[in-house]
């Protein structure tokens, strides 16, 4: 065993040149940030420290601001919990308020009230003048120095997130008081409400169902009727997405940990890198037998001609929402549901149980719970493959934490599957019914997909081998791909036990998700390591998660 | 819900620079421009969110001037991402309006000279412009987007000129 674990180390190394070329072929975006004078509801935490001819106060802290109104939260003991002492205000306003929490930490927080500049720091913080006196200094659209109001301020760097750039090394110096903040994190909206901040909440938390005459049922018969035709469509218009995101709003009780957490079977099940990878191809394929998916892609999507960047979208999002904080995963299910908009058009020939001409969308009842359930399905399966069985109780908690998913693109929970028996059953129907019809351009899809040469042929052959064997047997049919005795050897014989080989021999450093090590640094209030920095950043983000 | 239909669009999107923003003021004066902070007051944000459509976020704009000249650079979200466009106003009209930074993947027709020099002269009339803008096909949220920046622009100028001409 001692060998085996012996060749872990020349394995990371190799690992780190497999990084390297994926950073190669996933070149970072350049990064254009938008105006952080737009920011409406943020906040950034991490560490601040005073000094002056007084002494030294250090503590962590977190600045929290929705449409004006601060709050400046500080943690002596701890970058995450519970605030010993919360100093708030207007941004902009001399005033601020004292609430001292721990009697302890007073003389903490008369400090940081006196010393730090409150009126101004909702501005400095984000590399904003606070006045018109302000000298500035920029290299290339970056701030570098703001001289205002008898303070010095340098930025040393800063961070990308979401949209924006934000300082998270800043020094601020007046006469003998010197303020050092580094900054770990940030959010940039979605603090107060799930929804865009100009939505009509009145509309969505009022109305009661904006489909009079449908009703959400949540039997197998509606998803897949028994005469074998398509499902009655029940759109998602913005309100029900919206009182959806409600509902999941309202039931988080802490929104650093976000939907899930470490406790989650999502986060168990999407930890280690191995079976969402060898199942992904079954995923795809699932999607694609359905003429919609198909359709939406033939007309929308960039898969065909970039499908790696099409791939790297789909981590985006998937990761954010699996294992963002709150505002991160609304800010993620608002993106979508707005790319979901604008997928619309009408199946262009007859596929199945879809008829010639008929109206297909994205924003579908029906059809997100089958891209959903082939999401989940195919990663429990591959989990159980790769991993360990779960018990009844286990595949229970994962269905519930899938409806929740489900809710976050506005699909109500009364529509899903009711329990993990009853969407199997449904999985099962689906692969049975003619809702499900591979298409010509279907078949070209899984052509293009495999089939693409250079250094990425082994890879995409064993994951089309992967897929063959794992695919229901009438799907794989459908699509007309190999499947017998050559492939069972090599699947068998060496891809899965490698495959499981390497789940062994790798630390979890590099096993594991590393979107997941960035949620855990997040709990902890910490910035991820800088192995898993990396592997983010060759999916061309700087931080997603943390 | 995205492996199959969606991620076609959003998070990496095309991030296109085509003017950064001190290209955009040097071309905008002939020196290098004053700067000040434009304060929005409740009514200034009702007339604000009238002419966009929705609330401004921020409770101040930033504008940089010379003369009776100032210019504006505005992030407004097109359909999904904020554009953000420059623009210059001199004598209650539009000397200009450039497209600084588009973030969507479609749509990004808008920075074409053929399109932004219709607001060349243009001013205020009415509760509009003084000019029909013509659209573009498969742009018009991003059309939208900048005729209403342009439309802010000059209510934003007029509102700051007493200022600045007592000034100078």
């Amino acid at each position: 065993m001692q060998a085996l674990r012996s060749l872990a180390l020349p394995c990371l190394l190799l690992s780190g040149v497999i990084l390297q070329g994926c950073s190669s072929i996933l070149p970072k975006k350049e990064f254009v940030p938008a105006d952080p004078e737009s920011l409406n509801e943020w906040s950034v935490e991490g560490q601040v420290s005073i000094k002056n001819g007084s002494g030294k106060q250090k503590t962590w802290f977190e600045y929290r601001q929705v449409d004006g109104e601060y709050q400046l939260s500080l943690r002596p003991d701890s970058p995450v919990g519970e605030a010993k002492a919360v100093i708030s205000g207007y941004e902009g306003e001399p005033d601020v308020a004292l609430e001292v929490k721990d009697p302890e930490a007073r003389e903490l927080a008369n400090a940081v009230r006196e010393n730090l500049p409150m009126d101004n720091l909702s501005f400095w913080l984000r590399a904003l003048p606070a006045g018109g006196d302000a000298k500035i200094t920029t290299e290339e659209d970056r701030v570098e120095q703001i001289k205002e109001a008898n303070w010095d301020i340098e930025y040393d760097n800063y961070m990308e997130v979401g949209r924006y750039r934000i300082p998270d090394k800043i020094s601020l110096k007046k006469q003998k008081t010197k303020v050092e903040m580094e900054l770990v994190r940030a959010e940039t909206g979605y603090l107060s409400t799930p929804c865009p901040t100009d939505f009509d909440v009145e509309a969505v938390t009022s109305h009661a169902d904006s489909h009079p005459g449908q009703h959400y049922g949540a039997t197998i018969d509606h998803l897949v009727p028994r005469n074998g035709e398509a499902p009655l469509p029940r759109w998602i218009n913005d309100q029900d997405f919206c009182k959806q995101l409600y509902k999941v709003h309202g039931s988080i009780p802490d929104a650093r940990i976000g939907l899930y957490g470490p406790d989650s079977m999502m986060w168990r099940l999407t930890s280690r890198v191995t079976p969402a990878a060898m199942g992904a191809g079954r995923a795809l394929l699932l999607q694609t037998a359905h003429p919609w998916i198909t359709a939406g892609i033939d007309e929308h999507s960039i898969v065909r001609y970039d499908p790696l960047e099409r791939a790297r979208r789909t981590f985006i999002y998937i990761s954010t929402i699996v294992y963002g904080s709150m505002p991160q995963v609304m800010e993620a299910a608002n993106t979508v549901h707005k790319i979901h908009n604008a997928i619309e058009g009408q199946i262009p020939y007859q596929a199945g149980a879809f008829k010639e001409g008929s109206h297909y969308g994205a924003n579908e009842v029906s059809a997100m719970i089958w891209v959903s359930a082939t999401l989940w399905d195919t990663l429990a399966k591959m989990y159980e493959e790769y991993e360990e069985p779960l018990t009844p109780a286990e595949q229970d908690q994962f269905y519930e934490e899938i409806k929740l998913f489900n809710m976050i693109f506005g699909i109500p929970e009364s529509a899903n599957p009711p329990n993990w028996t009853a969407f199997e059953d449904y999985v099962e129907t689906m692969v049975h019914s003619p809702q499900l019809t591979v298409t010509d351009n279907a078949k070209l899809l899984k052509e293009d997909l495999f089939n693409q040469g250079g250094i990425l042929a082994l890879p995409l052959w064993v994951q089309e081998v992967t897929t063959s064997i794992n695919l229901p047997a009438p799907i794989r049919e459908q699509y007309d791909m190999d499947y017998g005795l050559w492939y069972s050897i090599n699947y068998y014989g060496w891809i899965k036990p490698s495959s499981k080989l390497y789940n062994w021999l790798m630390p979890d450093s590099v096993s594991v998700n590393p979107v997941y090590h960035e949620a855990q640094a997040r709990l902890r209030g910490e910035r991820v390591g800088w192995y898993q920095r990396k592997v983010i950043e060759a999916a061309g983000v700087e931080r997603l998660v943390n | 819900m995205s492996v199959g239909i969606s991620g076609a669009w959003a998070l990496g999107i095309p991030q296109i620079q085509h003017l950064s923003k001190e290209d955009f003021l040097a071309q905008a004066f002939a020196d290098e421009p004053g700067w000040k902070m434009l304060r929005l007051n409740r009514d200034l944000k009702k007339q604000i969110k009238e002419i966009l459509s929705h609330p401004y976020p921020a409770g101040r704009i930033r504008y940089w001037y010379q003369g009776t000249r100032t210019a504006w650079i505005i992030d407004e979200i097109g359909k999904d991402q904020p554009i953000t466009m420059g623009v210059v106003v001199e004598n209650d009209a539009i000397v200009d309006i450039k497209i600084l930074v588009y973030r969507e993947e479609r749509g990004g027709e808008v920075h074409e000279e053929y399109f932004t020099r219709q607001f060349a002269n243009v001013r205020l009339q009415g509760e509009g412009l003084s000019k029909s803008i013509d659209g573009i096909t498969g742009a018009t949220l991003s059309v939208n987007a900048v005729t209403k920046v342009a439309e802010l622009a000059l209510v934003l100028h007029r509102l700051v000129q007493p200022d600045q001409v007592a000034q100078h």
